[in-house]
């Protein structure tokens, strides 16, 4: 495991902001990312202070890494897994274990995250986004996880130990971990059209018009976001958004957030702000634990 | 402070008041509920009179969780006249629960 200050987790304008006031600052933080985020569909940006021409999302994005490699500081590409508070953070990747002092999320929000209507009729009621939390009622149960990568890897595992049978739900995309992770957690590859249920949610009707029963559909499609660790860690959210106090803190010591994650304009200008801020807020944060 | 309301005085405390009850399903090993707690218990200090605030540990009262359908904590349940008026699900703001209770 290894031990850090601040960790910063995202490189976007929100992570890089935040990493650039940190470093300033004589706290050289550690930057966890996982690739372009929402920057990489932006194919001009126009309307950013400082741009004489328009820059394309990703150059943007790699410019920020640049910024922080000629700082030194250290930048990780890995996958987020699971942060967990103990009065301190331990942040599992899918390669390491980290441990941390203070932490500021800016991993930015999944857009149009959810493909089914019928989900969002059933949260609460057969649909849940936090495995740790909600597992538990599914003792001998049938759960699904829905999701292709590691992140929905990661949920199985949770699960797999607790219920009858888990089964990982691609929804018709290639798994995006290896096939021989899984142990005995199912794998369904065909594309889900509808989810059904009196109540709660009871079955899935698959692409050839098969029927999936289950008693539970654990979302973790994609990568964790800020928001699906936001939601596990019991910090509060408003329509899928991080609720912040006006210094981007959080009712969790040493915890920050900024970008996208926390709603209001989507915009690279509010980001770097909130990370500028969450960069200094965090290193004050740690000043005054010495 | 929030009441606990087990199979005992579930009846007797929230099926039967005269008040609107509203009930915290969580467990001790739930991060997400022990962040919504303090909000559980201001709800419960400005009451009043009010309404009642109370909580359910679902590792202990497993059939009380099961008869209302949890299968999210924290689920907070509103209950008027005896039944669920209104619903929860997850570590929300305050104003969100004190909006369930009026």
């Amino acid at each position: 495991m290894e031990i850090q200050q601040l960790i910063i987790a995202g490189a976007g304008p929100a992570g890089v902001s935040a990493a650039l006031y940190a470093v300033r600052m004589g706290f050289p933080p550690l930057v966890i990312h996982n690739g372009y985020g929402a920057l990489e569909k932006a194919e001009k940006i126009e309307n950013y202070y400082g741009l004489p021409a328009p820059i394309s999302g990703k150059e943007l994005y790699e410019n920020g890494l640049s910024q922080l490699k000629a700082l030194d500081v250290p930048v990780l590409k890995d996958e987020l897994l699971s942060i967990t508070y103990d009065g301190e953070y331990t942040i599992q990747t899918s390669e390491n274990t980290y441990h941390t002092k203070a932490l500021i999320l800016a991993t930015g929000t999944k857009r149009n995250t959810l493909s089914l209507k019928e989900l969002k009729k059933y949260e609460g009621n057969g649909i849940s986004y936090c495995a740790v939390c909600d597992g538990f009622f599914y003792r001998q149960k049938e759960v699904a996880v829905l999701g292709n990568g590691s992140y929905a890897l990661h949920e199985a595992k949770v699960l797999e130990p607790l219920a009858a049978k888990v089964t990982i739900l691609t929804n018709g995309k290639e798994p995006d971990f290896s096939l021989n992770e899984l142990g005995p957690i199912q794998l369904e590859k065909r594309k889900i059209i509808s989810a059904n249920g009196e109540n709660s949610l009871s079955k899935l009707e698959l692409e050839d018009h098969t029927c999936f029963p289950l008693d539970g559909l654990f979302v973790a499609l994609g990568t964790a976001d800020s928001t699906d660790i936001a939601r596990k860690l019991g910090l509060f959210m408003e329509d899928n958004h991080i609720l912040i106090e006006a210094d981007t803190s959080t009712p969790l010591p040493g915890l920050f957030a900024a970008g996208d994650c926390t709603g209001g304009m989507l915009q690279i200008a509010k980001a770097v702000y909130e990370g500028a801020l969450a960069g200094t807020c965090a290193v004050n944060y740690l000043k005054s634990t010495k | 402070m929030a009441m606990e309301f087990t199979s005992e005085n579930f009846a007797k405390e929230v099926l039967q008041s005269d008040v609107p009850v509203l009930v915290d399903f969580w467990a001790t090993w739930c991060m997400p509920c022990k962040m919504l707690a303090p909000v559980i218990e201001e709800l419960a200090e400005e009451a009043n009179g009010r309404h009642k605030v109370g909580k359910i540990d679902v590792d202990a009262e497993p059939s009380l969780a099961a008869q209302y359908g949890i299968m999210n904590i924290p689920t907070v349940l509103v209950f008027k006249n005896g039944q669920v008026a209104d619903k929860s699900v997850g570590a929300v703001p305050k104003k969100q629960l004190e909006a369930l209770l009026k």
